[in-house]
């Protein structure tokens, strides 16, 4: 005699006696609908990347809600009253013009997300260890940022405004680097989000659009 | 009669699904059970939102600016001075932003030090000074000021279903520019906004 089970046969259990009591075409029809939906979430669906747009001093590239132009790489000891976290580190400055051409105030945050931490410069994470280049954008360091006409950090950019921003990372503090691989990266529009908790925000794809080679401004204050 | 295969039917109720996702998308939603409830008024009235009665007392313009610290416009900082007396309790004082001529909302910045934010009470009239960092090319368009308790969130999130004032500035074009680079306007914390009404405490 037969004995019927007591426990639930749980979700997984559910799915298997309805996979095997399905023919071969519903089987062939399940198993790639599987597929599809497990693959989603590890971006099967996103475009595959072409090779980074090579990128200038003054190139204006659009980028979510900005359009950002690098002028140019310095490195430095301090910005000001900026220092290295670590004494012994100095600092590396990527100096952006950034304008908010979209209809909804920016977060300068965001910044960080679309001008990762240059490679090949010697940045530093918060803890002063190394980051090797090949790390990807979306977890190299973030910079801190200052707004350059009243060196202060900056809250909000408000639409249609420009600001000459220094975007400043820890560097190493052996030498300083002759060039930085500057690359930008891309920012995709959040109508709502999946969980329904957050709506209407910019979300970094940790794509790289554009790289370029930059000269670095060796730094001018003595001992640096 | 032709038994339906599973599978057949496994793919209708996706189709259904789906359909039904379609028709969230495509079908108009109700939005406006999230809007604020707006009082209109004017620079000089005192509006009544309820929880409390609030009054734009001034606008001004200035290229830099100084409260705890000096900031430079990207554009041009309106100065918003307003009095809020709170009705029943605290009340916590931040959802202030600008709507220009196109709809677009303007977040107010703390930069130099200006609160985007206040505490107010009902024992008196609390003083808030705002400051947005907005393009010239608005001003001639005119500007209308949102203040509402709580935060700035994005599109007002924080004061859906609420009271919040709506202030038209006007026109601020032809308004003179009061703080300059070598002489930024000085901003006032947030206090009381008669001092004479508070006694200073005694060691």
């Amino acid at each position: 005699m037969k004995h019927a089970r007591n426990a639930a046969p749980g979700i997984i259990g559910v799915a298997q006696n309805v996979f095997a009591s399905l023919g071969p075409t519903g089987k062939a029809i399940a198993a790639g609908v599987v597929l599809v939906v497990g693959a989603s979430p590890f971006g099967a669906w996103n475009a595959v990347a072409d090779d980074a747009i090579p990128l200038t001093a003054g190139q204006v590239v659009e980028a979510g809600p900005y359009e950002v132009a690098v002028e140019k790489v310095v490195a430095a000891r301090t910005l000001g009253d900026v220092t290295a976290l670590d004494e012994k580190n100095k600092l590396l400055i990527v100096v952006v013009e950034v304008k908010n051409v979209s209809d909804t105030p920016g977060i300068p945050a965001t910044l960080g997300d679309v001008v990762p931490a240059p490679a090949g410069a010697g940045i530093v994470d918060v803890d002063g260890r190394p980051v090797p280049d090949d790390v990807p954008p979306g977890e190299r360091p973030t910079p801190r940022i200052f707004n350059i006409d009243d060196s202060a950090s900056i809250d909000v950019i408000n639409p249609d405004l420009s600001y000459r921003l220094a975007l400043v990372w820890d560097r190493t503090g052996a030498g300083d680097p002759a060039e930085a691989d500057v690359r930008l990266a891309g920012l995709t529009w959040i109508e709502e989000g999946f969980s329904g908790l957050m709506s209407q925000y910019w979300l970094a794809t940790d794509e790289v659009t554009h790289s370029g080679s930059f000269a670095v401004e060796p730094p001018k204050e003595p001992g640096a | 009669m032709r038994r339906v295969p599973r599978w057949l039917k496994a793919i209708l109720v996706l189709a259904g699904l789906s359909a039904g996702t379609w028709l969230v998308t495509v079908v108009p939603q109700i939005a406006f059970v999230e809007d604020s409830f707006e009082v209109e008024g004017a620079v000089g009235e005192t509006v009544d939102v309820e929880y409390a009665e609030v009054t734009v007392t001034g606008v001004r313009l200035a290229e830099a600016l100084y409260a705890t610290s000096g900031a430079v416009a990207g554009g041009v900082f309106v100065v918003v001075d307003a009095e809020w007396h709170a009705r029943d309790g605290h009340l916590a004082i931040g959802g202030a932003e600008l709507v220009d001529a196109q709809d677009r909302s303007h977040q107010a910045t703390s930069r130099g030090g200006c609160p985007i934010g206040a505490g107010a009470d009902p024992a008196f009239p609390m003083r808030v000074t705002y400051c947005f960092d907005v393009s010239q090319d608005l001003l001639d368009d005119g500007l209308v000021l949102r203040l509402g308790r709580g935060g700035d969130g994005e599109e007002g999130s924080y004061q859906r279903r609420d009271a919040v004032a709506v202030v038209d500035l006007g026109p601020l074009g032809e308004a003179p520019v009061e703080g300059t680079a070598e002489k930024p306007m000085t901003i006032r914390l947030p206090g009381p906004a008669d001092p004479a009404a508070t006694q200073e405490g005694t060691a």
